[in-house]
């Protein structure tokens, strides 16, 4: 027999990272909305950081976003995990969502 | 007293500043490490169909990697200026004190414009030093720029990557189905499978009826994962396929439970097509199976 991985456990590891990534980003988020980035030198580097922290904001929610839509991608696949729900009734209608997706 | 403000900083303000890019550098270290570690070389996701999943984990990882390196530049700026500017705002405060104390005396005009002069040039070595701070908050503006200007559609990717995966399965379950089956009736009633069973729908494919299988029907009713199967028999024999499914769930199962219950089994006499046979140890037909699933 040729070796297969077993992939299942594997893709909800990749599952629960995803989400845990996206958990950790949620919580910088809130660091960063609770920041008052005022003044802290002179008024040019004020500037800097001030856009610096800005753009930060940005990619934080970007990647966070893109966690988020990957545990909702990985879940898609919950049949290759082999815990995701078939719809009963029939054996091609899309499968239902993981509870990994609905805590989100 | 000087009459301007050569080192303008807020130290406390810089306390918060800092605590807080601490803070994003330690969520996004953890956030990466755990991610390349899942994407390294040599890990399950090795081979044509798991390679495309293993450099999506990494590309996102050095996302999160080059943002945790311009934010650790920022951070060492954030540390630096407020080190540097609280020294010259103490040298500052020793100018301001020694013009008081020159102040309204005769003759100490020269003393006073040194001392005004020693401030400015402060101020000076003070903006020099807000430039670099500046600098790693504009590249820190730049690496985002980067990732942004990136725009790549990673979780489409993955899908697409999952669905070749689940494309690679079906044919390593067609070219293994007799094997499989096989594995399955020396499994007996063996229950609570998820990945292995799952792999099990190649016994529809054989043509052949569970029933005319020991043990399988007993497999496909209390195996919750095993969803393809089921969804497999409701296709070709509703009335053998269970009506209920178990929950869906992403939670971790009890590692090695499979292995163990597998250890604790003898060999199963069973019959295939007729003809008895003492199926080999279970964990033996199992072994053609990699990874760390259950």
């Amino acid at each position: 027999m040729q070796p297969m991985p077993l992939v299942g456990a594997e893709i909800q590891r990749i599952n629960d990272a995803f989400h845990r990534v996206s958990l950790e980003l949620s919580g910088v988020l809130s660091v960063i909305g609770d920041l008052d980035v005022g003044p802290v030198g002179t008024p040019a580097c004020d500037r800097a950081v001030a856009a610096g922290m800005t753009d930060l904001r940005t990619a934080l929610s970007g990647l966070q976003q893109v966690a988020s839509e990957c545990v909702t991608a990985v879940s898609r696949h919950g049949d290759l995990s082999g815990t995701a729900q078939a719809s009963a009734g029939s054996g091609d209608q899309p499968i239902a969502l993981s509870a990994g997706e609905e805590a989100l | 007293m000087l009459g301007f403000d050569p080192t303008p900083s807020d130290p406390q303000r810089l306390v918060v500043l800092s605590d807080a890019l601490r803070k994003i550098v330690q969520a996004l270290v953890q956030s990466r490490t755990e991610l390349s570690r899942m994407g390294r070389t040599g890990s399950v996701w090795d081979g044509p169909a798991g390679a495309p999943i293993a450099t999506l984990l990494r590309r996102y990882s050095l996302q999160l990697s080059a943002l945790e390196e311009s934010l650790v530049d920022c951070l060492q700026a954030v540390d630096n200026w407020r080190e540097g500017a609280e020294q010259r705002q103490a040298q500052i405060a020793n100018i301001v004190a020694a013009v008081a104390d020159v102040a309204g005396d005769a003759g100490t005009e020269d003393r006073r414009t040194r001392l005004i002069a020693a401030a400015r040039e402060l101020g000076v070595d003070h903006d020099r030093a807000a430039a670099d701070l500046a600098l790693a908050f504009d590249e820190l503006s730049g690496a985002v720029e980067q990732i942004i200007r990136a725009d790549d559609d990673l979780a489409g990717e993955l899908h697409r990557a999952l669905v070749a995966l689940t494309a690679a399965i079906d044919d390593w379950i067609a070219a293994e189905a007799p094997e499989l089956l096989r594995t399955a009736i020396a499994l007996g009633e063996v229950a609570g499978l998820t990945t292995v069973i799952s792999e099990l729908v190649g016994i529809a494919a054989l043509g052949r009826n569970p029933g005319e299988a020991v043990g399988v029907s007993d497999i496909i009713a209390r195996s919750p994962g095993s969803h393809r199967l089921i969804k497999a028999l409701r296709r070709q024999w509703l009335d053998v396929a269970p009506a209920a499914l178990p929950e869906a769930t992403f939670s971790h199962r009890q590692s090695g439970g499979l292995a163990r219950r597998l250890s604790d089994r003898r060999p199963v006499h069973v019959e295939v097509a007729g003809t008895d046979s003492a199926a080999p140890p279970a964990a033996a037909s199992g072994g053609g199976l990699l990874g760390s699933g259950e």
